[in-house]
């Protein structure tokens, strides 16, 4: 009985493994994705608060901080 | 509008500034308007619900509140002393990494080579690490923890998303009704405090005591009126906290992985139970490891909940999931009383960590 559910709850876990592997990778390309587009974008600065920082001093602008 | 500011995305909260950065971090979607000097100017985004996320925010109420934000740029530092209480407040923690519970388990940079979800700390882990510690020390958690930034409608009214501050609706008998608020009027300052969006309006309602009168300026007809809305103890209860991310955490510690939705008064007539008493009827049982301690204690989907802890009142999901964060402490046992196709059954839930 016990070696029946061992496995069991094995096959489960292993049967979910490909999809939850799939979708992690599909957001870390999405993530990776993301961070391509805004780092060719002119007016988006990427996760550098530091740089858009001295982008205002330098430019008297306002900033506008995004978290997403 | 956008080429007048200097425009920055935050995708990741490791290294997050706590001494600068204060917002609601079940967001997942936030704006600050900011000088170079780290003056804050304003802050944009909201939520109300899991399935609609912007159900507060729009294009243009963000484009007003943008608009706002260049005119406070324009008149700084002048204005510093109106800015005065937007400014965050001294954190005990600098970074999320060193809250106990988030010490050691990222880094301060993302694996964009690797697993780089996995390697970001998401904001609302700092809400949950600073909830952990409450727990932990067996306090209950304070009420502006348990129910942070509430929404307008709290007290009584809430903003027309499509505007900067204009109040769409005001609900009859609250606090903002007896204050004196009307639909219509433009609310210009909440606490002294200049209003941009709805995010600035709960970042006031967020450090507001738990009894005090907040003075409002609402332009009204072209003329500025000053008006007093009274808080009494209890306010913030009627700030739904129940779509928060956070809120999963205290639904593994007090329900064991229960989701709750509430009965109409039909339902309650149709099940036999009290009309003005607890009825909550579980809509999900979770599977897995502690979110599986209320399958494991016999609970089914379809159950109706109408006593917690010897307590019957009639609460909304949020309400019970505050009544866990303030009165229940790790390892108690508590007597929850079901309703399960007319039978009434007692069941016994963990107080897990």
């Amino acid at each position: 009985m016990k070696y029946l559910f061992t496995v069991t709850l094995l096959c489960i876990v292993l049967g979910t493994l490909p999809l939850r592997a799939q979708a992690q990778s599909e957001r870390d390309k999405a993530v990776r994705l993301d961070k391509q587009k805004l780092s060719e974008d002119d007016f988006w600065i990427y996760d550098n608060f530091e740089g858009a920082r001295e982008e205002a001093i330098r430019s008297k602008k306002p900033l506008l901080i995004v978290f997403r | 509008m956008f080429d007048k500011f200097v425009s920055v995305r935050i995708v990741k909260a490791n290294d997050l500034d706590l001494n600068l950065f204060q917002f609601d971090y079940d967001l997942t979607f936030s704006i600050f308007f900011m000088n170079a000097d780290k003056t804050i100017y304003g802050r944009y985004g909201t939520r109300s619900s899991v399935e609609d996320a912007e159900r507060h925010m729009s294009k243009e109420g963000l484009a007003q509140a943008m608009q706002s934000a260049l005119m406070l740029h324009e008149n700084y530092p002048g204005n510093r002393g109106v800015l005065a209480g937007k400014q965050p407040i001294v954190s005990e923690y600098k970074e999320p990494n060193d809250y106990p519970s988030l010490r050691g388990r990222y880094k301060s940079t993302l694996d964009y080579a690797g697993e780089v979800t996995k390697s970001c700390l998401h904001c609302h882990q700092i809400q949950d690490a600073a909830r952990q510690i409450v727990r932990e020390q067996r306090k209950p958690i304070p009420e502006a923890q348990m129910y942070p930034y509430p929404l307008p409608q709290a007290i009584g009214f809430s903003l027309d998303p499509q505007t900067r501050s204009k109040i769409k609706s005001v609900a009859d008998g609250t606090a903002a009704d007896l204050g004196g608020l009307t639909p219509g009027d433009e609310v210009i300052t909440l606490g002294g405090q200049v209003i941009l969006s709805i995010a600035d309006a709960q970042w006031v309602l967020h450090h507001a005591k738990a009894a005090q009168n907040l003075p409002v300026v609402v332009r009204r007809d072209g003329e500025l009126v000053s008006l007093n809305v009274k808080l009494v103890e209890g306010w913030r209860r009627q700030n739904d906290i129940s779509w928060r991310v956070s809120s999963w955490g205290m639904r593994r510690i007090g329900t064991g992985g229960l989701l709750f939705e509430p009965l109409t008064s039909e339902q309650r007539r149709n099940a036999g139970v009290d009309p003005d008493g607890l009825a909550l009827r579980v809509k999900h049982v979770g599977q897995y490891g502690a979110h599986a301690a209320a399958k494991r204690a016999g609970f089914k989907a379809g159950d109706i909940v109408t006593s917690y802890d010897g307590q019957m009142s009639d609460w909304t999901p949020s309400q019970l999931l505050g009544y866990i964060g303030q009165e229940t402490i790790t390892g108690q046992k508590v007597a929850v009383r079901i309703n399960r196709d007319g039978q009434i059954l007692k069941l016994t839930l963990p107080i897990q960590k």
